[in-house]
């Protein structure tokens, strides 16, 4: 197998007033190299958690009680956060759920975009700028020399989430995390944006963890997905046989549900 | 820093000094205390008194007295005081630098200290280092600057007297400087001596006054870094692999700033009334001492101008913190 990330057996849970709730009970996830892979479940189901478990930022709250997170040979569960910084930082990159509050209001976009690739790919201010435009052209964004210098309050939210799929794929990661990256965008912007990341994918063929409960969405992009049902991964499959020949009970019900929603897109 | 801004709150600056001009001129002359009482000799018989009442227009009434002085200070004059009897404008001129020295390394003292201890509380929180600054916080917020100042002429000064308790400078040093900013002139000079002792004068009132606004900026920094942490772009930064200092300073400090700033207006306005006590206290040749002085001697064209003189300073302090708010924050910034 050349799977880029895989997570066997995990259980993680969230102990609050003293009461010690499961969210993750043994989840087996495993994430082949170019692929993008759809994480689907209901509200809650704790998509968001497995997603901050393998970037490291799970609240002070929530603790992994079991199972490993394996990435380049190493196990990320097990590791401080400096070392995972060290290890993970620059491969793992996120798309995150709300462009309008994850850029730093008070810094310019191209410093912020500057500043991830001074750090990761060692440039220096002058190339990192000239990095900086060739990726905000990347990324479809009109007039780049104009949006370095422009404040995210300044920008719409497809912009910004332009910015930050750039920021995401700056660094040559080999896996990215897009948690619900189209959400908080409206309809129009939404297709444009999967549009971009799936484009984006297939030229790097940087691996995508792609967090949905949208089945349409889910169906438009993905080409493996996995369905997190109480705690669990009930079903992985590639997104035609899914559709097409649902094995579990709850992704039949899943797919019975909302079948107006979607339009089967991956077929031809 | 837009320029339509800055012209906008100038042109509000006259009415603002003409007000504060009248309230003070009507008060200075309704509340008891005669400035004529103070100056007389024993024995001055009531036809001299008239005479002096007449001297400095005092018989006059209140709005033609205001008249007066007001086309007086047009032409930049604030009349003679009457205790020392030495043009006003003059004497101000002669003290004002050092109080601003002083103010001056009080708010640096405490804006430095202050962010200090509010990284660090934020840094380490809810471990030993916040618990300290805390406990430093609260007790700055509870002791006043002048009794800092008493606590420090007490313990630097007379039990273990470390430090000059009293005026700017060492008397037996002989001044060659041209102007009355001794720090700033001696620094530029290279006269490092001279700097050594003026800075061992000034240490003890500027930190006595840095402690309140101190805790305070503390206080709201902490507060508001906290709240800073939980968005989602220090996230994002987490993510990326900056390091923690990094992501407290460069993404989460500035952000959290922009409210400290705001209320530190007023504290600033605060710290340059604390200097009138401060400076009492330690005798030092400033703008506050004289205050105390001039109000204690009635001494009324002397009271107009320093008043007026400090009125102008809470302006600019305001003024400064509004276009720093302002370079901070880049919604408002070309508003
Ligand atoms: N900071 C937190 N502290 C305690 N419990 C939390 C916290 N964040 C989430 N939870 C709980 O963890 C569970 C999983 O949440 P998670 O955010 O992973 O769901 P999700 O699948 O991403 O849902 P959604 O589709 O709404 O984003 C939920 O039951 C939620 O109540
Ligand atoms: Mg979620």
């Amino acid at each position: 197998m050349n799977a880029v990330l895989d997570v066997q057996n995990l259980y993680l849970g969230v102990s609050q007033n003293n009461r010690y709730s499961p969210i993750l009970n043994g989840v087996n996830l495993e994430i082949q190299r170019s692929q993008i892979h759809g994480l689907v479940g209901e509200s809650g189901a704790g998509k968001s958690m497995l997603a901050k478990a393998i970037l490291g930022i799970l609240p002070n709250s929530t603790t992994i009680n079991k199972g490993y997170i394996h990435f380049k040979g190493s196990d990320l569960a097990g590791m401080s956060r400096y070392e995972r910084r060290q290890l993970a930082s620059r491969h793992i990159a996120m798309i995150p759920q709300d462009p309008m509050t994850s850029l730093n209001p008070v810094r310019r976009i191209g410093s912020q975009l500057g500043d991830v690739l001074r750090l990761h790919m060692k440039l220096n201010r002058i190339l990192a700028q000239e990095r900086v435009l060739e990726l905000l052209n990347d990324v479809q964004i009109r007039d780049p020399k104009r949006v370095v210098h422009q404040y995210p309050f300044e920008l719409s939210g497809g912009m910004r989430q332009r910015v930050l799929i750039a920021m995401a794929f700056s660094c040559k990661p080999e896996l990215i995390i897009a948690d619900e990256p189209t959400t908080a965008l409206d309809v129009t912007v939404q297709h444009q944006i999967l549009q971009l990341i799936k484009q984006l994918q297939s030229e790097t063929g940087t691996s995508v963890l792609f967090i949905s409960h949208d089945l349409g969405v889910i169906a438009k992009i993905c080409d493996y997905v996995s369905i997190l049902h109480s705690g669990n991964i009930v079903e992985m499959q590639s997104a035609i046989n899914l559709f097409q020949n649902p094995l579990n009970k709850y992704t039949k019900n899943l797919l019975e549900i909302t079948s107006h929603y979607y339009r089967f897109e991956n077929a031809d | 820093m837009s320029f339509p801004f800055l012209l906008r709150r100038l042109v509000l600056v006259i009415p603002t000094l003409i007000g504060v001009s009248i309230i003070v001129f009507v008060l200075l002359r309704v509340v008891p205390g005669d400035p004529i009482m103070m100056m007389i000799p024993p024995g001055a018989t009531e036809d001299d008194i008239d005479h002096l009442r007449q001297l400095y227009g005092l018989d006059k009434p209140i709005l033609e007295q205001y008249f007066d002085w007001f086309s007086e200070v047009l032409k930049g004059d604030f009349g003679t005081s009457i205790s020392l009897r030495q043009d006003v404008v003059e004497l101000i001129l002669s003290r004002l630098p050092a109080t601003i020295e002083l103010a001056v390394a009080a708010m640096f003292i405490s804006v430095i200290l202050g962010t200090l201890l509010a990284l660090i509380g934020t840094f380490w929180s809810n471990r030993w280092p916040e618990i300290i600054v805390d406990g430093f916080t609260g007790l700055n917020q509870a002791i006043p600057d002048f009794l800092w100042g008493l606590i420090f002429i007490l313990v630097l000064g007379v039990l273990w007297p470390l430090l000059p308790v009293s005026g700017r400078i060492d008397p037996r040093i002989s001044l060659d400087l041209v102007s009355q900013f001794y720090i700033a002139e001696s620094l530029i000079r290279g006269e490092f001596s001279v700097f050594l002792t003026l800075i061992k004068h000034m240490i003890m009132p500027a930190i006595a006054l840095a402690l309140p606004l101190t805790a305070v900026i503390s206080r709201s920094l902490k507060a508001s870094l906290r709240e800073t942490m939980t968005q989602d772009y220090i996230r994002m930064a987490q993510i990326k692999g900056f390091g923690p200092w990094r992501i407290l300073i460069v993404e989460a400090l500035r952000n959290a700033m922009i409210p400290t700033v705001a209320l530190s207006g007023v504290q600033f306005n605060f710290l340059l009334g604390g200097t009138v006590l401060i400076e009492r206290i330690f005798s030092y040749p400033g703008i506050g001492n004289m205050s105390i002085g001039a109000v204690i001697d009635r001494d009324l064209p002397l009271i107009q101008g320093l008043i007026i003189t400090f009125a102008i300073l809470f302006i600019i302090t305001n003024l400064v913190i509004d276009m720093s708010y302002r370079t901070l924050n880049p919604r408002v910034r070309n508003e």
